[in-house]
């Protein structure tokens, strides 16, 4: 007696018959086997009915659509448009080779979108930059009233203009590396890095090469730029003109947990990623603190009420807000004041800051942790509830 | 004007980019007129709403021509799930949708004299349903689905989903299954 071995065919290899995709052998054996014939009935009826339902999102025959050509035509309109607006200030300042050098920024712009419109960051970096970090406060702003910031492309776009070619960059950022641990982290990244104890998984580590760049301030030409925004009541002091200030931002280091973008990929490779698939994404960034040298003759206070004043607040409200800080060692973090929580929190043993996000035009509810701790900014974003991120920071070793 | 080095490099490299897109320019063109009948079609099935389609589908190719290396892309898969992406994440977001499929409702019942009222209720029900079930399915799967029943062939689908060809049929059976056990539960 001859045994012969039948391999039926898959579940997968039947479905692709529906479609007429199966090879010659597979339906050399469905043509002699009632057993996948049967099963292939099933699955076909299955398909046809699925099939059904989605058709009712065809559009009606009736309803107009787009064709292809005048689709061009507009697409050249958008194409202007964008290019316009993507000729910002955050670009033309930093360029695309030393924006990931801002580790936390971009990191913390990936995860919550909304905290992370450019132009205010771009002025945070500039006017409440000039600091060693030791605290952050948050700062809500009312982004209705950011009208010459963000609406106003040109006022932006000329600062941009002025800083960058008045920047020299000293040390070029180097492409993101993939690190194995911890220990080599700290080994590449030059300080030490803590992980969490109480991690779900093993995180993928990113260091982030630091960089290095000055520039010099031409009082005329901002103040030019002040008084064609509209704010010529907005004087910018004397001691600016010819002021040398220097940036260093050290390497940062990232882990990653969960189904994260790439920390490496562009923004734009970013779209292939939903935002349901990235529901398990986690990322904890450690930069140790930038430091920004200026004269010692810069009146650091006036110009952040200036700065505060373009983003909306009254002469008295920027001095008062001024006045509750200390500029050389607090980061400002702006947020819109529209649809965020945020508060102190105890976290890794010290105050940190918590903002948070609800649910919002499906867009899911998420959260961000902002602390300090011996001179290293931790960064912590998640999506849910903040608490899992905060118990995870309390278990950083 | 005096530059410094560094702005020099930038302003060289943007210029590099902009050749590079300058050549490209002839071909995104045809890769647009192609691919936009299609990507439109994607969108407007997944979002119901012509102008929401038009500008998820502008975004996308704006997405494309800002790339440069599409050269090196599998541009039937990118372009497709880039879009579907775009539009599912726009569905989660719904709220133009709802107003559009209200307002569309109200214009169907009003105008189709002929029709009987009942009858467009329950297919703008039904059409709801099946976009509320795309929203809650896992991504990839709705993802599928809906590119499949646009006419993507099993090897762009596996280009827009990053699998094997040989994959597909197994992908799409368990899709499938899912979308169907969904529409039990909404419809017994």
């Amino acid at each position: 007696m001859t045994l012969r071995l039948v391999t039926h065919l898959s579940e997968g290899q039947l479905r692709a018959h529906v479609d007429g995709e199966l090879d010659v052998i597979g339906r050399q054996h469905l043509a002699a086997c009632a057993g996948c014939q049967a099963r292939l009935d099933a699955l076909a009826a299955r398909a046809g009915r699925v099939n059904d339902r989605l058709a009712r999102l065809a559009p009606a025959a009736d309803e107009p659509e787009l064709a292809a050509r005048p689709a061009l035509a507009r697409f050249k309109a958008y194409s202007a448009q964008h290019t316009r607006k993507e000729n910002s200030m955050l670009n033309q300042l930093f360029g695309r080779r030393l924006r990931p050098a801002w580790g936390l920024a971009a990191l913390v712009a990936v995860l919550a979108v909304s905290l992370s419109f450019p132009a205010v960051r771009a002025w945070a970096g500039q006017f409440l930059g000039l600091f060693r970090v030791q605290q952050i406060t948050v700062l809500p702003v009312d982004t209705t009233r950011l009208s010459g910031l963000t609406g106003g492309e040109t006022l932006g776009q000329q600062i941009g203009q002025i800083m960058s070619s008045s920047m020299t960059v000293t040390k070029e950022p180097g492409q993101p590396q993939v690190v194995a641990d911890a220990a080599e982290a700290s080994a590449i990244a030059g300080f030490t890095v803590r992980l969490p104890g109480a991690a779900p998984s093993a995180p993928q580590l990113t260091v982030q090469d630091g960089a290095a760049f000055y520039f010099v301030i031409n009082r005329e030409q901002a103040q030019a730029l002040l008084d064609e925004a509209g704010h010529s009541e907005l004087q910018l002091p004397a001691s600016l003109d010819g002021a040398k200030i220097e940036v260093t931002i050290p390497a940062a280091v990232t882990a990653a947990y969960g189904n994260c973008p790439r920390p490496d990929a562009e923004e734009t490779a970013h779209e292939s990623i939903s935002w349901e698939e990235m529901r398990t994404c986690l990322i904890l960034a450690e930069i140790p603190s930038p430091t920004v040298n200026t004269p010692p003759d810069l009146d650091v206070q006036a110009l952040a009420e200036i700065g505060l004043q373009l983003t909306g607040m009254t002469p008295q409200e920027a001095r008062d807000f001024s006045q509750t800080v200390d500029w050389t060692s607090t980061l400002v973090v702006p947020i819109p004041r529209n649809g965020h929580e945020y508060g102190q929190v105890a976290v890794d043993g010290v105050t940190g800051n918590l903002i948070y996000r609800k649910t919002d035009d499906g867009f899911p509810a998420h959260y961000t942790l902002l602390w300090v701790r011996d001179g290293i900014i931790y960064g912590l974003s998640g999506f849910g509830e903040p608490d899992a991120g905060l118990a995870l920071a309390n278990s950083l070793k | 004007m005096t530059v410094t080095t560094s702005e020099a490099r930038a302003t060289s490299e943007r210029r590099g980019g902009e050749a590079l897109l300058k050549n490209v320019a002839t071909d995104f063109e045809a890769i647009f007129l192609e691919h936009w009948p299609r990507v439109y079609g994607v969108l407007v099935r997944l979002v119901g709403d012509h102008a929401e389609a038009e500008d998820l589908a502008l975004e996308t190719f704006w997405r494309l021509y800002q790339r440069d290396d599409v050269r090196e892309l599998n541009l039937g898969g990118w372009l497709y799930r880039v879009a579907s992406n775009l539009g599912l994440n726009a569905l989660r977001g719904g709220k133009r949708r709802e107003k559009y499929e209200l307002t569309a409702g109200r214009w169907e019942v009003e105008n189709y004299g002929g029709a009987d009222p009942a009858e467009v209720a329950a297919e703008n029900e039904e059409r709801r349903q099946v976009r509320q079930i795309l929203q809650d399915m896992n991504p990839r799967q709705a993802r599928l689905l809906l590119l499949r029943h646009s006419g993507l062939t099993y090897q762009e689908l596996a280009a827009a989903l990053g699998v094997k060809t040989s994959s597909i049929g197994a992908l799409l059976a368990r899709a499938e299954k899912e979308f169907e056990e969904r529409w039990r539960i909404i419809d017994p």
